[in-house]
Formats: structure tokens, sequence, C-alpha cells
């Protein structure tokens, strides 16, 4: 089939009687286009006619005395009459094939990669800017935004903008951290971050004012980088050294013996919502219990839009009377885990310190640490 | 009829324009084209017999099918072993 044949539409008729061939020459003389004509075994002859030609073969038909039923209907025409009373169905076909070519040639997802310094929230900004945004088309000249982003980020060593479908994957490698240069023209000091005695001295460079076992409070001078003597006019050094400090680390508590614990039992209510700029849609079910902890779950399902499960669970507080030992074990290793989780490899604990003090209806745990460690940093002044 | 005929062969005329002619055109083996018939006597996918203004041309073979016709002229197609004229 030809498109010319599926744009005007065409039936395969078979005519059967003892005059086909006058039906034949009555058709071209009425100038009835008339097409692949083929002779079956059984005396009958098929052949194909416009469908605007169709409704004059009546006639013609009538005139040679033979008889035409339809074999086929096929065309243009014949697949929109089949879908004439479905204009629903037609219309939902069409809005999606729109919606598809439409979704298929836009930015659905924006992935950043690479960026350890730079915030994902700032390169997003920088790419809208671009025209690298949500429901953008996705046709962008990756070299270009790549060579901007480069030309605008000095914090960038190198760039790469690439389209994968709907996809665009934006990947970047950030230069290294530079080490600290020393600037001849400022004075460069180590002091001490905290009070404390020192426990180990080891001068590289620079020009000592404390030693071993001295104690030293935060902020004093350790190790200097200017030095004024007879012998030589003023120098300046950017002064290196290990030193340890041992400093002690308290922190206390207060906990009551009687003490309301979560209890939570197996009623639950679950509402769901469709959340869209913020906002939530759907309905709140009312909640039959008095306390309740609220747990709720998210799900980008789409851009913008997002599927909120929200699970109210019933919790009756329960009362729970510790004993003093308990409740102080309990309150020392909280403390504990507290002073060393801001604490680096570099520190080390010498030792540690419990006690508490009660009154009857509350305990204060205090917990006392000493740690040695490099409490010092390097200050540049210009006195 | 005559002084037709040789008022175009006086003025070099095609004959199947003033005269109405037959004209067939063969290509290869499996198609030929007939211009200026008057219609078909006989039709079966042995044997296509059309009627022209000067004789009836009979065109014999196997699966023949007439691929268009038209108030002047048919195309013919399938495997033609002979064509006569009557």
């Amino acid at each position: 089939m030809s498109v010319k044949d599926f744009i005007k539409g065409y039936v395969l008729v078979e005519v059967s009687g003892n005059y086909c061939e006058r039906f034949l020459n009555l058709a071209s003389k009425k100038g009835i286009s008339v097409k692949n004509i083929k002779a079956t075994e059984n005396g009958k002859v098929l052949m194909k006619i416009y469908i605007k030609d169709f409704f004059r073969i009546r006639s013609v038909a009538r005139n040679s005395s033979c008889k035409v039923s339809v074999y086929k209907k096929s065309g243009l025409s014949v697949k929109t009459n089949k879908y004439r009373r479905r204009t629903a169905f037609v219309c939902g076909v069409l809005l999606s094939v729109v919606l598809i070519i439409y979704l298929s040639n836009c930015i659905l997802a924006v992935e950043i990669s690479g960026n350890k310094t730079i915030s994902t929230e700032s390169m997003k900004i920088s790419l809208k800017e671009k025209g690298v945004r949500l429901f953008a088309s996705n046709k962008i000249k990756g070299r270009e935004i790549a060579s901007e982003l480069l030309y605008e980020n000095p914090l960038i060593s190198w760039a790469g903008v690439t389209v994968d479908g709907n996809k665009v994957i934006v990947e970047i490698v950030e230069k290294p951290e530079l080490p600290e240069i020393y600037n001849p023209e400022l004075k460069y000091n180590i002091v001490a971050t905290t009070d404390g005695v020192i426990s180990s001295y080891y001068l590289k460079k620079g020009f000592s004012v404390v030693k071993q076992g001295d104690t030293v409070k935060k902020g004093q001078l350790l190790v200097s980088g200017v030095t004024d003597s007879s012998a030589i006019n003023i120098r300046y050094l950017n002064p290196e050294a290990d030193i340890k400090i041992v400093t002690w680390v308290a922190e206390s508590s207060q906990a009551y013996l009687e003490q309301n614990k979560d209890n939570l039992t197996n009623r639950v209510i679950k509402d769901t919502y469709i959340e869209y700029k913020g906002k939530r849609y759907g309905i709140t079910r009312k909640v039959p219990f008095k306390y309740y902890n609220v747990k709720t779950t998210e799900k980008t399902v789409f851009p913008y839009v997002k599927y909120v499960k929200v699970e109210k669970i019933e919790n009756v507080p329960q009362k729970i009377l510790y004993n003093e030992k308990e409740l102080f074990e309990i309150e020392r290793k909280k403390l504990y885990n507290n002073i060393i989780s801001n604490l680096t490899e570099e520190y080390k604990v010498l030792e540690t310190k419990y006690d508490y003090v009660s009154d009857g209806e509350k305990i204060t745990t205090t917990v006392t640490c000493t740690i040695e460690g490099p409490y010092i940093e390097k200050i540049t002044s210009d006195n | 009829m005559a002084v037709k005929e040789r008022m175009a062969e006086l003025m070099e005329m095609p004959k199947e324009i003033i005269l109405n002619y037959p004209k067939m055109t063969v290509t290869g083996k499996n198609e030929i084209s007939v211009d200026n018939i008057i219609g078909i006597v006989e039709f079966s996918d042995k044997i296509i017999r059309l009627n022209t203004q000067t004789h009836i041309l009979k065109i014999c073979g196997y699966n023949l099918v007439i691929k268009s016709l038209t108030q002047d002229g048919v195309d013919i197609t399938g495997e033609i072993t002979s064509i006569l004229l009557e």
C-alpha cells in the first residue's frame, strides 16, 4: 500500500457475475480509477477502488449485472471513522504523544558530581543561569557551558557537561588544595589553643619561648617566628614544631531518677499526601489516641512533586524509676562518648575520672578526662 | 480515416494521437501498457483480450494482473508469454 493509497483510503472489492469485463469497461468509462485487478479461481475479480469512487460503482454494478461485495477496507479515512466516536481515547493518545515528545526533549534531572568544596546548590544556580534547569530544552551546548563554568569558578580545574537522554550530567574536578604559602612580610607564631601542661616539645623551625613541663594558657605564645638579637637583624621565620599539651576536659549533666520513657504501641494511623512546591494535598485522618510520635517518609516522584507518607504511632509514655548507680552508668557513658566524639586520632585520653552527686530526686554526673594532644595553632600577626 | 492517416504521415504527427491507434509499451517480460483501448473483452489470470480501434489484442501469460485501468489505457503485469494481434 502506497502513501497515496493510505491517505485517500481504498476498498478492496470482489466482483462476481457473468460480465465482469463489462463492469470494468463501464467503470473505466465513468472515470472510476480501478487498480490491482486480479482474477480469482472461482471466476470472481478482486480490485482496489478509492473510497470516493466506491459509491459510484452501484450503477455500474447494476448495468453490468454484477454483484459487488467489500473484501477489505483500509486507509486513513477508515481509521479515523473507526475512532470518530472515541474522541476521549483519540484525545488521550494525542495528548500522550505530545507529552512524550515534549518530555523526551526536556531536562528532567541535573546530576552534579565531583564537587567537594563547591556546594551543589551554588552549582545549580550557576547552571540555571546558563539554561540548564528542569523542563528546559535538552538541546544544550555542553562544551560552552563547561567552559563558562571553568571561567566563572576559579576552584574548578575541569568541567564536563553531557546530556544523557533527559538527564544532564555535570562532572567537575576541583583544584587540589594549595599548600600554605609562606608570606615573608607576615609574622608567624605558634600559640596554645587550650590551658594545660606541655608534655612534649620538639622544635623544627622557629624560636622557642616555652619548654617541656611548662604550664601554658590559651593563646599563649609557644614558638615565635620573629627573632631580634644583637648578632643578627630582625628575622622572620615560618615556625614549625611538634608540641603536645596535656589538658583536662570536664563535662557534667543532671538526670532525674524518675523518667518518662516512650512506649510505642502497634496502633498506627497512616496518611499519604502528594506534596507540590511545599504544599501537601491529601486527606488527614482523625487520630483516635492522645499521644503519638510522627514518622514522615518522603519520596520524590517527579521534579517538585513528592509522595509523602506520614505515620502517627501511638505513644503511651511509661514511667521508669532508676536507681542511682544505674542512672550514673548511663549518664557516665553518655558524657564520655560526648567528650571523645570531638577528638581526632592525634588526641589521646590518658586518664578518666567519674563522679556523681545525688539529692534524692536527681543525680549530677561529672566526667573529667585528661587528654594529650596537639592543642596548638599557627597564627599570623602584624605586631 | 485514410485522409487522416495521410495527413498524419504528411505532418509527421504521432498516429496514436491523430488516429487513436493503440500504442503498446512492453517493459521486459513482465510489464505491458496499452494506450487507446476501447475496452476489455476477456479477463482472466491467463488471458487478457483488449479491444482497440484496429484489432483485438490478446495477451497470454500467467498470473496476469491489471495494475491500473483508466479510460484510455491499461497497465498489465505478470508473466507474459505471448502477445497476439487478432
